[in-house]
């Protein structure tokens, strides 16, 4: 399979106070298209600077991160954010719904930032597909965590993006909740998907093909599945 | 759904704040809206009031012909009178329509009331085409005639007898005015004779009102009165000119209080749209995140404050429009000279000034929230989380 994604001796540094912090030391790795990827590690061990390098939210220090076929170094603000809202899908922890925004109106949001073509039926499909055809015209406040999770899976999906990243997806959840999104990001991974998601749960590390353990901003080791 | 609606959802998740800001530039709105209805409906008033009065010139007794000119118009007392013997020489002057004598008498009554006297001549008709009168003109020499108001007031009907203790004089109404709408309706009107003698001024005038033949020879009629000794004459310009004059500082002041509730009211809104930025800046971040540029973000923020002020600028104008008849009677008393008929009426270049106007400084009020949230980094978002 091709690489989507190549990160070349990534490094990130910034600075708290007068200390300065290693967050990301040194990180060469290769995401190949379709791979279902978990990064793992201790709190501060650098797993959410990487994905948000990854994700065209943040740069590197030093090193290269090809996406896709571009350097992300060497873009502008404006085709960062043309590569955040084409290219990838974002789910987090908070969800982030907009809470005066019904579930079908929140999974339209990003659309309004793209030039997307008829979004309607898309968000549509897409509510069904996470099993929440029937709840798209409620506000968020009446969803439980995991059917807001779900909305905000929706959402990451509308755009129709190579790349979907999670940054705990299941962190907010009980077992349950959790279990149904375990669930539908393998659904999402065996539609070909390529999932890049940062988790403590060892469950849905375990469900990746792809581990990358992270440990002082290096990484510690990397198992792919045969 | 799009950036506009969304703003919209935004302004709903805190009704209570976008409604105080909304009030605000709403009561700002209607101040602006009453001074523009104001300027152009006080020039209007004052035009017809002029109009209506009939004089092309009025002329008086030196030193005081403003004065005189706005008794003509308002009524009242001055100390300083025309010989009447200028009455005939003034209608005399060729190029003169009709020239008529006024004695012009206040009255306070025992509650405090101020009564206004006119002592006119028949000429004076001719200064009124447009005057209907229920009744007839002057009878006799106790008759008196009386504006709707002053017979509203008093409560009398032609006819009836008016007995006036300050003067100590009774008259019997020979005729009341149908409404004019302006200042006329408020006087009572006695034959010129009866006021000299009543007010102890036999052979004084307070003015000659003019009505000239052809306007185009005001200036030569005007030389020729002046001619005459002891007098003064002001014409219908001039008179508009000083009255605006006396009232440009009371605009002036009312102008300078209007940009002071315009400024605080878009700080308000400044105010109120930067504290939402501050709270959504994580909400912008995630947008940011998801796509959206700074350009989207500026917009969504802008959009706010432009709803904001669209939405108090069109309260504001119905609140004005709503509450005109009160601001009218506001500006009639505080006014140093006002003239009769309403200053605030439905002028739709006045809405369509004020609404733009709010709306073009909500505008301006939404660049400083509209940039600190376009500056909104997606790691603010996911930082935070």
């Amino acid at each position: 399979m091709p690489n989507l994604i190549t990160l070349r001796n990534v490094s990130k540094m910034f600075r708290r106070g007068r200390e300065q912090v290693h967050a990301l030391n040194d990180i060469s790795l290769q995401i190949q298209v379709g791979e279902f990827v978990a990064v793992v590690g201790p709190s501060g061990s650098g797993k959410s600077t990487l994905l948000n390098i990854i994700g065209a939210m943040d740069l590197p220090s030093k090193g290269s991160v090809q996406l896709v076929d571009k350097e992300l170094v060497q873009l502008n603000e404006k085709e960062l954010t043309h590569t955040r809202a084409n290219t990838i899908g974002f789910v987090f922890q908070q969800f982030f719904l907009q809470p005066t925004l019904t579930a079908r109106e929140n999974v339209l949001l990003p659309t309004l930032f793209s030039k997307q073509k008829q979004p309607e039926s898309r968000a549509d499909e897409l509510l069904a597909r996470v099993g929440l055809a029937d709840r798209s015209n409620h506000l968020p406040d009446e969803l439980s965590g995991g059917e807001m999770q779900r909305v905000a899976i929706a959402r990451a999906l509308i755009n129709q993006p190579k790349i979907l990243l999670a940054d705990e997806p299941t962190g907010n959840l009980d077992s349950q909740n959790a279990q149904s999104i375990y669930t539908l990001l393998d659904e999402l991974h065996q539609d070909g998907l390529t999932i890049i998601t940062v988790t403590h749960s060892e469950e849905l590390a375990a469900r990746a093909q792809h581990r990358i353990y992270l440990r002082d901003g290096c990484i510690d080791k990397e198992k792919r599945n045969e | 759904m799009n950036l506009f609606t969304l703003s919209l959802k935004n302004l709903q998740r805190r009704k209570l704040r976008s409604g105080l800001t909304m009030a605000g530039v709403g009561i700002a709105t209607a101040a602006l809206f009453s001074l523009l209805s104001f300027n152009s409906g006080f020039d209007r008033a004052l035009k017809e009031e002029m109009s209506n009065s009939g004089i092309h010139m009025l002329v008086s007794t030196e030193g005081c012909p403003m004065e005189a000119a706005s008794l003509a118009l308002h009524g009242g007392e001055i100390p300083k009178f025309l010989d009447a013997r200028r009455l005939p020489e003034i209608r005399d002057v060729p190029g003169i329509r009709t020239a008529t004598g006024m004695l012009i008498f206040s009255l306070i009554e025992d509650e405090g009331r101020a009564i206004y006297f006119y002592g006119v001549d028949d000429n004076y008709r001719d200064l009124k085409p447009h005057w209907k009168i229920d009744g007839e003109w002057f009878t006799g020499a106790d008759s008196i005639i009386l504006g709707a108001e002053a017979a509203r007031v008093e409560k009398r009907k032609v006819g009836d007898k008016v007995y006036f203790p300050g003067i100590d004089a009774e008259f019997t109404v020979s005729g009341i005015l149908q409404r004019t709408g302006s200042e006329d309706d408020g006087f009572f009107y006695l034959p010129l004779a009866t006021a000299q003698k009543a007010f102890k001024k036999e052979g004084k005038l307070t003015g000659v009102g003019v009505s000239l033949a052809d306007v185009e020879q005001f200036e030569q009629v005007k030389s020729q009165i002046e001619t005459l000794p002891d007098v003064y004459v002001v014409s219908r310009d001039q008179i508009m000119q000083q009255i605006s004059a006396i009232t440009a500082s009371s605009k002036t002041l009312m102008a300078a209080v209007l940009i002071v509730a315009l400024t605080v009211s878009f700080l308000g809104v400044i105010n109120t749209v930067l504290m939402s930025v501050f709270e959504m800046l994580r909400e912008f971040g995630y947008m940011r995140c998801i796509g959206a540029s700074p350009g989207h973000i500026f917009r969504i923020v802008v959009f706010e404050t432009l709803l904001l002020c669209l939405g108090g600028g069109i309260f504001g104008v119905s609140f004005g429009m709503l509450f005109s008849s009160v601001t009218d009677q506001w500006l009639h008393n505080i006014l140093p000279y006002a003239p009769a008929g309403e200053f605030i009426l439905f002028d739709p270049l006045i809405i369509i000034a004020s609404v733009l106007f709010v709306t073009f400084g909500g505008l301006l009020a939404g660049i400083i929230p509209g940039l600190k949230a376009a500056n909104a980094s997606p790691m603010e978002a996911v930082r935070n989380a």
